[in-house]
């Protein structure tokens, strides 16, 4: 067990660094992408800066900390995008049959899968959930804490996105659901969960776990640390992955191969 | 020692279409299931050190048998057995101990050069790296790629890059190779080269081959058993000897006269061609002999005469038409 832990670990370090090998052959256009991203996630600032000037807080929570669910989220997309940007590809290799490689392969399907590709851009928002740390003044520790809270974000989001995506098997166009529940964790993680009213609370606390992609990391790791919430998220974020291994295990039964001829880029 | 065994294999690819109703228009809600049996019950086994040709045309099943096998694809009904594993349920374990170049589509990244890609298979087979740059250097000796395997696999012509997804696919070490259509595009002289070093892998890795292609001289030159595959079922597993010697018992007789002859008729001799004193003649060996054919000439009349063999594309193309007997 352990073992096999080990060498998947060895697996995604492996894939991260061939990831940046490739596209480390076009500088330019590596940097270029990192530092739209920081750019483009700085320009957010300002829309909460005018906000903070007219009200002092939105449901308790002021500047700093709406920085801080900026950070995570940043960081949470950041994370799984970089390591596991393959799972937005999961479409397309569905659709156009192109498994076959992943499928001879000793490893897990899903894994090889989300590890094959890594959005350089990604990187940047990472870097972002740093820079917010250092906008908002946060203690030490916190930068710390940032990585693993990032991390954990990040699993959520990737395997929510893989559960859903995990459609395609059976339904054509089954990533459109996938793409709606990810906007609701893009757009909604980065607000105050006080403006949720309980109904929507419940859905983000279940089906579209919201609250585990942004709110609890924040609150729990960062303002006002509790470690049995913070093991609780752990517990809930690896409920969530291991329904996306069964959800695209399932779905692999219904694969089809196809004969498009290709290469691997 | 069976290293494959298959017994009533199926596989069903169901396609929906729209109901047309009475009045010409297609429903909008109602399908129609279609069935299509892409492999339809067949049965065969292969042994350790084999290396057996699966052909057949396009459509027949080939590609989709491999699949199976190698457990790309779920089966509908039926056994499998590779290697003792079941490869639908023991996928990562079957893995670790078969390869496969499929010809149509690649494994290598081609950004990257093929030394790269070498390294990063080493951790996706989770192979020590002393052990791994051993192999690397075994396997670049044995291919031959050397000179080119630092380089992008972008820039690498196709055989070049066919070598390189063979080193890759044997860096395991693996007990089976299966290719599929691994010689597909490729110029003669590459052809030749990678069908010596398949044999080289069989021969002197004793690695069993289970190879598909649509290249007769590929199947002629590297494997010893011939299984034909057609509509979903087989409808020929016999040695390439016994495929060569049971329907090659037609031979094509050319001969050039000093005069014309008239050739008198007889069963088993068809005159394909008659131009003036030049004669082609098919002789069924099963009804008439040679002698009995070149008995009909007399010596002092020949010219020239070549006697050869249907070629085995030819034979082949008429097991596929279900012409042969």
């Amino acid at each position: 067990m352990l073992m096999a832990v080990k060498n998947n670990l060895k697996l995604i370090f492996s894939y991260f660094i061939l990831n940046i090998k490739k596209e480390w052959k076009y500088k330019a256009s590596f940097f270029m992408q990192l530092i739209m991203m920081i750019v483009n996630d700085l320009f957010f600032i300002i829309q909460w800066v005018i906000i903070f000037n007219l009200v002092d807080n939105i449901g308790g929570y002021g500047f700093n900390e709406t920085m801080l669910l900026w950070g995570i989220a940043a960081g949470g997309y950041g994370w799984c995008h970089a390591l596991f940007g393959g799972a937005w590809n999961i479409k397309d290799i569905v659709y156009d049959g192109k498994l076959d490689v992943y499928l001879t392969q000793p490893k897990s399907v899903l894994l090889n899968v989300c590890c094959s590709s890594t959005e350089i851009a990604a990187l940047g928002d990472i870097a972002y959930s740093f820079i917010v740390l250092a906008i908002i003044g946060a203690p030490w520790w916190w930068y710390l804490i940032m990585p693993f809270a990032g991390i954990l974000a990040g699993l959520v989001y990737v395997s929510v996105y893989v559960v859903f995506t995990s459609l395609c098997f059976y339904i054509k166009r089954g990533d459109a659901i996938a793409k709606s529940v990810e906007g609701t964790l893009n757009k909604s993680g980065n607000y105050p969960p006080a403006i949720y009213n309980n109904v929507v609370k419940a859905i983000f606390y279940t089906v579209i776990p919201v609250a585990f992609y942004t709110f609890v990391p924040a609150q729990f790791m960062f303002l006002t640390f509790n470690i049995w919430a913070v093991l609780g998220a752990v517990g809930f974020t690896a409920l969530w992955v291991i329904l996306a291994f069964a959800m695209f295990k399932m779905g692999l039964k219904k694969y089809n191969s196809g004969n498009l001829m290709g290469g691997r880029l | 020692m069976k290293v494959i065994e298959v017994e009533n294999l199926r596989k069903e690819f169901v396609s929906k279409k729209r109901v047309t109703k009475p009045n010409g228009k297609k429903s909008i809600f109602k399908r129609e299931k279609s069935i299509k049996n892409a492999v339809d019950g067949i049965s065969f086994s292969v042994e350790e050190g084999e290396a057996l040709a699966f052909i057949g045309p396009n459509g027949a099943g080939k590609s989709t048998t491999i699949k199976m096998l190698t457990g790309i694809l779920y089966p509908t009904s039926g056994d499998v057995k590779v290697l003792g594993l079941n490869p639908s349920e023991d996928r990562i374990k079957l893995s670790y101990q078969i390869g496969s170049v499929f010809g149509q589509k690649e494994q290598l990244w081609v950004h990257l050069s093929a030394y790269e890609n070498f390294k990063f298979f080493g951790s996706i087979y989770d192979i020590k790296k002393d052990v791994l740059k051993a192999r690397i250097e075994e396997l670049a000796n044995i291919f031959e790629i050397n000179d080119f395997m630092h380089q992008p696999v972008k820039s690498l012509s196709l055989g070049q890059r066919m070598k390189c997804e063979m080193v890759a696919s044997l860096l395991h070490n693996p007990k089976m190779l299966f290719f599929d259509e691994p010689t597909i595009g490729l110029d003669p002289i590459a052809k030749e080269t990678l069908r010596k070093l398949i044999k080289k892998i069989n021969r002197e890795l004793g690695t069993t081959i289970f190879f598909t292609s649509h290249d007769v001289g590929d199947i002629e030159e590297v494997c010893k058993r011939v299984i034909i595959i057609n509509d979903g079922k087989i409808v020929l597993d016999d040695s390439m000897k016994n495929l060569k010697y049971h329907h090659l018992n037609k031979k094509i007789v050319e001969v050039n006269l000093k005069k014309n002859v008239t050739i008198p008729k007889k069963d088993g001799i068809t005159i394909l061609k008659a131009k003036e004193t030049l004669y082609k003649i098919e002789v069924d060996m099963n009804k008439t002999s040679m002698d009995e054919l070149l008995g009909m000439f007399k010596a002092d009349d020949l010219q020239d005469i070549t006697i050869s063999s249907t070629p085995l594309e030819d034979i082949i193309k008429d097991i596929y038409r279900g012409t042969n007997e």
